[in-house]
């Protein structure tokens, strides 16, 4: 009975199904394969699948069959890199903006009870998230080519993530060089997912752009800052050690904490959780100097969060 | 959070064990398929907390800091052993002729082409080293999903740090073993990195354990 199940689900699943011998002949061919190519499973059974499709990249698909085959390995296509491995018709013949359906494969390694391994292609149609995906993609490259002009963020018009990176570099470079403190202080607010959920994105970007201006206020006119991340702020402090960055920190602090943000009707309250790295001499990257401060920061989450942690070397 | 115990001398010399012979294989199931000679590096397998990752990766890292590379991942997971985690295969973008030949691809003229050839070729690296881990310790075969690109043509020290900033990781420990392959003297190289979940640590040590107690 379960037999007659398993079969059922084989044919009538919106997935293609073909299954191939080591000879690469074609036994099974399931009804979703049979209306998106026009070929019936009779046409095709015990034919080598080169012969019926003379298009497929022989040399390419013969290698990803045998790695199947040989060593029973798993293999994948995307859309995303090749748009179709069959050429078939997509599901939708009068609206379709493309020519043929898009695909997504996964190569499968089947073995009989007698231990002779089939390969399994499951092929399914990704035609609709390809078109939406793409329109995303242009939209995003558009995005980002208006990003590379700019320095700044465009919601809180902080400096962006790239910008201070490369000014990173440069602080960086100085203090080595003259062997001067300078510290690293990143910050991020605490539950911001909670509060876009509670009171809306519209809120949240709010509450980004006073947080931003509260912490740009509070910093010396030579500190950099600028927006790290969705809720992450960084901010450089040259001529600065930790100890003169942690009253700067607990500054900014308490100042977001004690703060109200109004938002429309409504009045928005948070807290943040920094961490601070500084330099030291020895050290030579300042990814480094990123990764403490990071660390810092996680374990003002982890303790908590509304703190601030300095760095602590391990011993 | 339980508190988390390292494996002992005994576990750590099977896992060793288990890994070099796995790998033995795998050099072997990859010189048949690509037809052509592979170099492994032993394995380098330890408990890791998530803030020493980075350090252990960069430390005997097969690329120089500049050096521009691809980092591809893809989820093992054997449902029946509980043993889950992320391959993370990382490629020097110099090597695209050797690939391209080696896995049958025509004149790649295009990213996407070259996108593909690095994604057919971590999956090959990744599902054969740990298809023969899952058979060695735990008597079955891995399910994979597909791979994917995590980070694209990036210097090498700044993609590591990236992947693995610690506020980013949602976990405390990983099993972190790190293996390199070469072919063509070096032409193509290639640091595989197996990450397993913090629930893998205790199912694997279960397995390790069994095996010692059977000897």
């Amino acid at each position: 009975m379960l037999d007659e199940i398993h079969k059922a689900i084989v044919q009538d699943i919106s997935i293609g199904i073909v299954v191939l011998d080591s000879g690469f002949h074609i036994l099974l061919w399931n009804k979703f394969l049979e209306q998106h190519s026009g070929i019936t499973e009779s046409e095709v059974h015990g034919q080598n699948i080169f012969d019926i499709f003379p298009y497929l990249p022989k040399d390419w698909l013969t290698m990803k069959l045998r790695s199947v085959f040989l060593l029973k390995n798993f293999s994948f296509t995307s859309w995303k890199q090749r748009p179709y491995l069959f050429k078939f018709f997509h599901n939708r013949p009068i609206t379709g903006t493309v020519d043929n359906m898009y695909q997504d494969c996964i190569f499968l390694p089947i073995q009989n009870g007698a231990g002779i391994t089939y390969a399994c292609i499951a092929i399914q149609d990704m035609t609709d998230v390809a078109i939406y995906e793409q329109q995303l993609e242009e939209m995003k490259e558009i995005n980002t080519a208006l990003e590379q002009m700019v320095n700044h963020d465009v919601l809180t018009s902080a400096f962006n993530r790239r910008h201070v990176e490369g000014q990173l570099l440069v602080e960086f470079g100085t203090a080595k060089r003259y062997n001067r403190p300078f510290s690293v202080l990143m910050m991020d607010i605490d539950f911001f997912k909670k509060i876009n959920d509670t009171y809306g994105h519209p809120a949240g970007d709010e509450v980004l752009r006073k947080v931003s201006k509260i912490i740009q206020f509070e910093l010396r006119t030579s500190d950099i800052m600028g927006r790290y991340g969705g809720e992450e702020f960084i901010a450089l402090l040259p001529e600065t050690d930790h100890t003169g960055t942690l009253i700067v920190a607990e500054r900014i602090r308490e100042k977001i904490e004690s703060a109200v943000i109004a938002f429309e009707d409504k009045t928005i309250r948070c807290t943040i959780s920094l961490g601070i790295s500084y330099f030291r001499s020895g050290l030579n990257d300042y990814h480094q100097l990123i990764q403490e401060a990071d660390i810092a920061l996680y374990n003002s989450k982890k303790g908590g969060r509304n703190r601030t942690t300095v760095y602590n070397e391990p011993s | 959070m339980n508190p988390f115990v390292d494996y002992n001398e005994d576990e750590y010399d099977l896992l060793k064990e288990v890994f070099n012979m796995a790998m033995g294989q795998t050099g072997k199931d990859l010189a048949m398929l690509l037809k052509v000679f592979v170099d492994l590096s032993v394995p380098d397998i330890k408990i890791v907390p998530a803030e020493k990752v980075i350090s252990t990766v960069i430390n005997n890292f097969a690329f120089h800091e500049d050096e521009l590379i691809t980092a591809v991942r893809q989820t093992f997971y054997n449902t029946k052993n509980k043993v889950e985690g992320e391959t993370i295969t990382l490629f020097n973008d110099s090597a695209f002729a050797t690939v391209a030949n080696m896995l049958g691809f025509e004149d790649v003229k295009n990213s996407a082409g070259h996108t593909e050839m690095f994604l057919d070729m971590a999956n090959i690296i990744s599902g054969v080293s740990m298809n023969g881990f899952s058979k060695q310790l735990l008597g079955n075969e891995m399910v994979f999903t597909p791979p994917s690109i995590l980070n694209q043509q990036t210097e090498a020290k700044k993609l590591i740090y990236d992947i693995f900033m610690r506020s980013h990781l949602k976990w405390d420990y990983t099993l972190l073993v790190k293996i390199k392959f070469s072919f063509q003297q070096n032409a193509f190289k290639s640091d595989l990195l197996i990450l397993m979940s913090e629930k893998s640590i205790e199912t694997v040590r279960e397995s390790l354990d069994k095996q010692l107690s059977d000897e």
